[in-house]
C-alpha cells in the first residue's frame, strides 16, 4: 500500500508538471462556456415540413392542415415551386402538397430523394392519421408504458451535457494515460521498476486512479456548471469512474505494443474516434445497429444521461456498470501479464 | 529549392520509418471506408418494433412496412427488449386478441404513436388519403455530406499534426541546433516542413471523393478549399511544435486543438444559421462551410473566393500573432 501511494503521488507530480490538471480545467471551463452561452436552449434539430396547397381548399383538408400548422418548424408556402426552392437549401426538410381530386384530399410528399420506403410509409401514415383521426378504430388496443416518469423538456444545450462529459472526461484518460506511459517507456524509467519492490500492478493501477481522478473532477465541474446539483451524484461518480477506467485500461493494453507515441498515435486517435461512434445514436435513439450497441461507450453513454436525467430506466445504469467492471478488470489483467512478459524480453 | 525538398524527403523518410505518415495516410482511408459501410445503415434508420412470434404473418408484414422488426418469444422478453437504451415498441396479442403496445415511456414525441397508427391503419377498410410521392433528387444524404467534409477536414488536421510531432522530434534529437548553423535560411526550413502538410491533405481528400464516388464534386473547387483549409492546419502544426517541449506537452497541445476543430465544425452544423456569427473567427468554420457546399455541389466560384478570402486572412493575423514565438521557437 505504501508503494501504491508513492507511485500515486510521482504519478500526481508527473500529470501536474504535464499539465494534465490545467488542460482538464481550461477543457471543462471551455464546455461550461460553450453549454450555457454558445449552444441555443432551443432549436429545432427534427425534419421541417414545408407545405402548400395547390387548388381550393376545401373543408376536408381542414384536419390535415391544422396538424401540419402544428407541427414544430412547419411553414406554409404559395405553390410547389416555393417548396422546391426551400427544400434544396436545407437536406433537413421535406415538402407536403396538398390538392383535391375526386372529393378526396390527394396529397404529395416530395422528399429530398435520399429516404428510404420504409420512412415514406411511416410518413404517409401520420398524415393519413391526422387527417383521419376521428375514423380510425383504436378500440382493441391496450397502452403499457413500462417507465413513465414525468421528465421535464431538456434544453438543447444541456442535453449535449451527456455527451461532453462521454467525450471530455471520460475519454480523457484514454490519451493521457498512454501518453504517460510512453514518457516512461521513453526515458526507460520502466525498466528501472524491474529492479524495484515495485510491482507491475502497483504501476498500472497508480496511474488508473490518476486518470479517474481527473475524470470525476471534471464531470463535477461540468455537470455543476452547466446542469446543476441535482443530478443522480452516486450513479454519475460510478459510471464516470468505470469509464474512466475503461479509457486507461483500454490505452494501457494499446500502449504495450508500441516503443514510442509516433508508432502510437493513429491507432490512439482511431481507437478514440471508435470508441466515440455512439454518439450518433445520441440524438437518434432508434438507430441501434449491431456495431454501435456492442462498443462499451453505447450503453455507458445512455448510462451517463441516466444519472444526469433520470428517465427511470436504472437498468441501463447497472447493465453499463457491470459491463465495463468486467471488461476493465480484463483489460487490466491482461496489461499486467503483457507488460510484464515485455519488461522481462527486453 | 533543393535544400527545400531535400526537408521535405527527410520528414517523408523519418514518417515513414516510424510508420506514422503511413498511419496517417491510412487513417483518414479506412475511416472514409467505414463511412461507406457506415451509409447504408444510416440512410436506413427507421422505427423499431419488436413483435411476438406468435402475432401472425400478416401483422408481422404490416409492421415491416414501416421499420425494422424483430421477432420475440412472450411479453417479457418483449418487455426486456423494451427497455433498453435504444427507442424500440413492443407489440403482443393478449388472450382477448386485443393488440397491447408496449412502450419505455421516455420515446419521442413526435414518434410515440407510430404502433397504434399502424395497428389503426390495420384496421380501417378505406384508405384516408391517396398519397403519391416525388423527389428533389437529392441522392446524397447528410451523413454523406457531412461525414466526407469531417474526414476532409481530419485528414488535414492530421496532417498539421505530422508537421508538430516533426519538429518535436527535432527538439528532442537537438537536430535543430546543427540545421542552424547549415546554409539552410529558416524559410527554407518552415517552407520544407509545410509541405508535407499541402501534399497530405490533397491526396487524401481525392480518395475521400473517390471512395464516397461523389461524382458531382468540382474536384477544382475542392482543392482550392483544401489547400486553404492546409494552411491554417500548418500553422498550427508548427505553434504545436515549437509550444511542446516533449511529445506529452504535444498531446496536450493536441487535445486542445481537437477542441477547436470540433467546436468549429459542429458548431458549423449544428448551430441555427443566425447564431454562427460566434464562429466566424474560426477559420476551420469557413473550412467546414466552404467543404459541405463543395461536396454538395451548391457553390459558385464567387463563394469559395469568398470563404477561402476569410480562411487566408484570419490565418495570416494568426500568423502574424504567432509569428515571433514561431521563429524563436525554432532558434
Amino acid at each position: 500500500m505504501k508503494r501504491l501511494f508513492g507511485l500515486l503521488k510521482k504519478d500526481f507530480l508527473v500529470a501536474y508538471r504535464g499539465y494534465f490538471f490545467l488542460i482538464m480545467l481550461v477543457v471543462a471551463l471551455i464546455l461550461v462556456v460553450v453549454t450555457n452561452w454558445l449552444i441555443p436552449e432551443k432549436a429545432n434539430l427534427d425534419v421541417k415540413v414545408l407545405y402548400a396547397v395547390e387548388g381550393e381548399r376545401t373543408e376536408r383538408m381542414n384536419s390535415l392542415l391544422g396538424f401540419l400548422q402544428g407541427a414544430e418548424g412547419s411553414q406554409r408556402l404559395d405553390s410547389k415551386s416555393a417548396v422546391i426552392e426551400l427544400m434544396q437549401g436545407d437536406k433537413n426538410t421535406i415538402g407536403v402538397i396538398i390538392r383535391e381530386a375526386a372529393e378526396k384530399p390527394v396529397i404529395e410528399i416530395v422528399l429530398q430523394g435520399y429516404e428510404n420506403q420504409q420512412s415514406r410509409n411511416a410518413l404517409a401514415l401520420s398524415l393519413s392519421a391526422a387527417i383521419d383521426a376521428q375514423n380510425i378504430d383504436y378500440s382493441n388496443i391496450e397502452n403499457v408504458t413500462l417507465q413513465a416518469v414525468e421528465q421535464p423538456e431538456i434544453p438543447l444545450n444541456k442535453s449535449f451535457v451527456p455527451l461532453m462529459i462521454l467525450n471530455e472526461p471520460v475519454m480523457l484518460g484514454f490519451i493521457f494515460l498512454a501518453t504517460l506511459i510512453f514518457m516512461e517507456k521513453e526515458e526507460n524509467t520502466i525498466r528501472a521498476y524491474l529492479v524495484s519492490p515495485v510491482r507491475i500492478w502497483e504501476y498500472l493501477l497508480s496511474k488508473i486512479i490518476i486518470m479517474a481522478a481527473l475524470a470525476l473532477i471534471s464531470t463535477i465541474l461540468i455537470t455543476v456548471f452547466t446542469v446543476g446539483i441535482h443530478v443522480n451524484w452516486i450513479m454519475l461518480l460510478a459510471i464516470v469512474t468505470a469509464g474512466s477506467v475503461f479509457g486507461a485500461a483500454s490505452a494501457m493494453f494499446i500502449a504495450v505494443f508500441f516503443d514510442n507515441l509516433s508508432k502510437a498515435m493513429i491507432w490512439i486517435i482511431s481507437i478514440s474516434l471508435i470508441f466515440t461512434i455512439p454518439m450518433a445514436a445520441y440524438f437518434i435513439p432508434s438507430f441501434s445497429p449491431w456495431f454501435i450497441t456492442i462498443l462499451p461507450t453505447y450503453d455507458l453513454m445512455f448510462a451517463i444521461r441516466e444519472a444526469i436525467y433520470p428517465a427511470g430506466n436504472p437498468q441501463i445504469f447497472y447493465q453499463s456498470f457491470i459491463t465495463l467492471t468486467i471488461i476493465n478488470a480484463a483489460l487490466y489483467i491482461m496489461s499486467i501479464a503483457l507488460y510484464q512478459r515485455s519488461l522481462l524480453r527486453d | 529549392m533543393k535544400r527545400l525538398l531535400a526537408i521535405f524527403r527527410r520528414d517523408l523518410k523519418s514518417s515513414v520509418r516510424e510508420f506514422l505518415l503511413l498511419y496517417i495516410i491510412l487513417a483518414p482511408i479506412v475511416i472514409v471506408i467505414g463511412l461507406r459501410f457506415f451509409i447504408p445503415s444510416v440512410n436506413a434508420i427507421s422505427f423499431q418494433f419488436a413483435l411476438d412470434k406468435s402475432i401472425g404473418e400478416t401483422v408481422i408484414a404490416e409492421f415491416e412496412k414501416y421499420g425494422r422488426v424483430e421477432l420475440l418469444d412472450g411479453r417479457k422478453a418483449i418487455e426486456n427488449r423494451v427497455v433498453k437504451a435504444d427507442d424500440i415498441f413492443g407489440v403482443i396479442q393478449n388472450q382477448e386478441d386485443d393488440y397491447v403496445v408496449i412502450s419505455q415511456g421516455n420515446e419521442d414525441e413526435g414518434t410515440s404513436t407510430i404502433a397504434q397508427q399502424i395497428i389503426g391503419n390495420m384496421n380501417s377498410e378505406e384508405e384516408a388519403l391517396a398519397v403519391t410521392y416525388s423527389d428533389i433528387g437529392a441522392k446524397m444524404s447528410s451523413i454523406t455530406i457531412y461525414g466526407a467534409s469531417s474526414v476532409i477536414l481530419m485528414a488535414i488536421i492530421l496532417a498539421g499534426m505530422v508537421i508538430g510531432l516533426n519538429i518535436i522530434e527535432e527538439k528532442e534529437a537537438n537536430t535543430m541546433n546543427a540545421l542552424s548553423v547549415t546554409p539552410m535560411r529558416k524559410l527554407e526550413f518552415i517552407v520544407g516542413k509545410s509541405l508535407i502538410g499541402l501534399v497530405l491533405p490533397v491526396v487524401e481528400a481525392l480518395f475521400v471523393v473517390w471512395i464516397l464516388n461523389l461524382q458531382n464534386v468540382h474536384i477544382g473547387m475542392l482543392l482550392t478549399m483544401t489547400l486553404a483549409s492546409s494552411l491554417i492546419a500548418i500553422i498550427f502544426g508548427f505553434l504545436i511544435g515549437v509550444f511542446s517541449s516533449n511529445q506529452i506537452a504535444g498531446i496536450a497541445n493536441m487535445k486542445f486543438l481537437l477542441l477547436f476543430v470540433s467546436a468549429s465544425f459542429i458548431g458549423a452544423v449544428v448551430l441555427p444559421a443566425g447564431t454562427q456569427y460566434f464562429l466566424y473567427w474560426s477559420p476551420l468554420y469557413w473550412s467546414t462551410i466552404g467543404l459541405i457546399k463543395v461536396i454538395t455541389n451548391e457553390v459558385t466560384w464567387l463563394q469559395i473566393f469568398q470563404y477561402t478570402l476569410w480562411i487566408l486572412g484570419l490565418t495570416i493575423l494568426i500568423f502574424l500573432l504567432s509569428a515571433g514565438k514561431i521563429k524563436k521557437g525554432l532558434t
